[in-house]
C-alpha cells in the first residue's frame, strides 16, 4: 500500500515519526513536500471518460497516483518555493493555478483521506464548533466575536471586567527584526480598551474568562484518546495561555483519564464536523467543569506525544494503514476508474 | 483617538514575539509568502 504524508519542507520531525511507524507496517509511505511543487516537483493527470491516471514525479520517484490507499494532509504549502522565481500578479497567478491543480488532484484520488479537506475547512470555524459543542451538551463559555466596539464593551461589562481576548485564525507577523510575532490569549485590560475603537478594522474574539485547574490538550485519532493535562498555573506566564512558557512545562504535561460523558462527548464533536482527528483545548476549572474551549483539525501532536509518552504517530499510522477502525471514512468515489496500462500507452493524454 | 491609532487595527497591541521550538508552540510558520507579510500558523 501506498501513502502519502502531504505536508512542506519547513515541517518539523512529527510527519517523519509517522512515516517510520508506517514503514514497520510495512506501507510505501512518502512524505510529499508541498512547497516543491511546481518548482521541482511534476504533476500529470490524465482524464478519458474510461478512467482516469495521475502521476507526481518528485527528486527520487515517480508516484502511480493510483496506487495510493491514503493521505494524510498534514500541511499544505503549494507553490510555498515559487516566489523565488515569479513575482507579482504573475506569482498570484501561478500560486492559484498549482493549488488548483495539485490539491484537486489529490483530493479526487479515490482512497481514504485524513481528513477530507472540505472537511478540515469547515472544522476550522470555531463558532460552529462552540455551537456544536453547546448542542451537544458541553460546556462552553460565553463568547462574542466582534468588530463592534460598543459590543464588546458591553460583553466586558457583561463578564464582570473578566475577559480575554484571542482571533480566530493564526497567523504571525514579523517585527522589525524578522522575528514572527503572534496574538495569543490575552487578558482585557481597561488600558487595552481605550483602543477599542480601533476593533472596527479588524474583529477579534472575546471570552468570558475562564478559571483553570488544569488544562486539557486531548488529541483524538479515530476511535483513539490521548488527554494530557498541565497545571498552567505553575509558571505565571503561562496563565493565560501555557504556549508563553512551553519550555518550562514541557516537562510536566501528565496522562489524564477523562470522565465518560466527556469523551463521549467530544468524540460526537468530531462526529459532527466528520473528522477522524482532533486536538481539543478544554479548561478543567476549580469546581470540576469541564469547558471546552476548541478543537485544531490539524492541531500539532509531536509535543505531547514527545512529553507523555502517548502513542500517537503509531494511532495515525494505524487509521492510515486501516489497522486502526476510521471513524468516518466515506468512500465517495470507487477505484474502478483506472485505466488499463495498455491504454496509457496508447496515448491518452 | 489620532489618526494612527485609529489605523492600526486593535489586535496589533496584542503581537508577541514567539520564540520557543515551533513543534511545541504550535505556531510553525510555511515559507509561501506573497504579497503580504502576515504568514497563516499551525496551531
Amino acid at each position: 500500500m501506498t501513502i502519502l504524508l502531504l505536508t512542506h519542507t519547513e515541517d518539523h520531525w512529527s510527519p517523519d515519526r509517522v512515516r517510520d511507524e508506517l514503514r514497520k507496517e510495512g506501507a510505501d509511505a512518502l512524505r510529499v513536500e508541498t512547497d516543491l511543487f511546481p518548482s521541482r516537483m511534476r504533476l500529470s493527470a490524465w482524464h478519458h471518460r474510461d478512467g482516469a491516471r495521475a502521476t507526481l514525479t518528485t527528486a527520487d520517484r515517480v508516484i502511480d497516483l493510483s496506487t495510493v490507499t491514503a493521505v494524510w494532509h498534514r500541511r499544505w504549502n503549494t507553490a510555498g518555493q515559487l516566489s523565488s522565481t515569479l513575482s507579482g500578479d504573475v506569482l498570484r497567478g501561478a500560486e492559484r493555478e498549482s493549488e488548483m491543480s495539485l490539491e484537486g488532484v489529490i483530493a479526487a484520488l479515490p482512497c481514504f483521506h485524513f481528513d477530507d479537506p472540505p472537511a478540515t475547512e469547515r472544522a476550522r470555524n470555531r463558532t460552529l464548533q462552540l455551537e456544536i459543542a453547546a448542542e451537544i451538551g458541553l460546556d462552553t463559555p460565553r463568547t462574542l466575536t466582534t468588530n463592534d466596539p460598543r459590543a464588546a464593551l458591553d460583553f466586558y461589562e457583561e463578564c464582570g471586567g473578566n475577559l480575554v481576548v484571542k482571533m480566530m485564525s493564526s497567523f504571525g507577523i514579523p517585527d522589525a527584526e524578522g522575528h514572527d510575532q503572534v496574538v495569543m490569549t490575552n487578558l482585557v485590560t481597561r488600558e487595552h480598551l481605550a483602543r477599542i475603537d480601533s476593533l472596527a478594522l479588524c474583529p477579534m474574539t472575546f471570552q468570558e474568562r475562564v478559571a483553570k485547574a488544569l488544562e486539557l490538550r486531548i488529541t483524538i485519532v479515530g476511535h483513539e484518546v490521548f488527554a494530557g493535562a498541565i497545571d498552567s498555573t505553575r509558571d505565571a506566564k503561562a496563565a493565560t495561555d501555557w504556549r508563553r512558557a512551553t519550555d518550562a512545562l514541557r516537562s510536566h504535561w501528565t496522562p489524564y483519564e477523562l470522565p465518560p460523558s466527556l469523551r463521549a462527548g467530544l468524540i460526537a464533536l468530531l462526529d459532527r464536523l466528520e473528522m477522524n482527528y482532533g486536538a481539543i483545548d478544554v479548561i478543567v476549572t476549580p469546581d470540576g467543569r469541564y469547558v471546552f474551549l476548541e478543537v485544531n483539525p490539524v492541531g500539532q501532536f509531536g509535543w505531547i506525544e514527545e512529553s507523555i509518552g502517548y502513542p500517537i504517530a503509531s494511532a495515525i499510522a494505524g487509521l492510515l494503514t486501516g489497522r486502526l477502525p476510521r471513524r468516518v471514512d466515506v468512500p465517495r468515489r470507487t477505484r474502478e476508474r483506472r485505466l488499463a496500462p495498455a491504454r496509457e500507452a496508447a496515448g491518452v493524454a | 483617538m489620532d489618526q494612527h491609532e485609529t489605523e492600526t487595527p486593535f489586535f496589533v497591541q496584542f503581537l508577541e514575539r514567539v520564540d520557543v521550538d515551533p513543534e511545541m508552540a504550535g505556531t510553525q510558520t510555511p515559507q509561501k509568502q506573497t504579497d503580504d507579510s502576515a504568514k497563516k500558523k499551525d496551531d
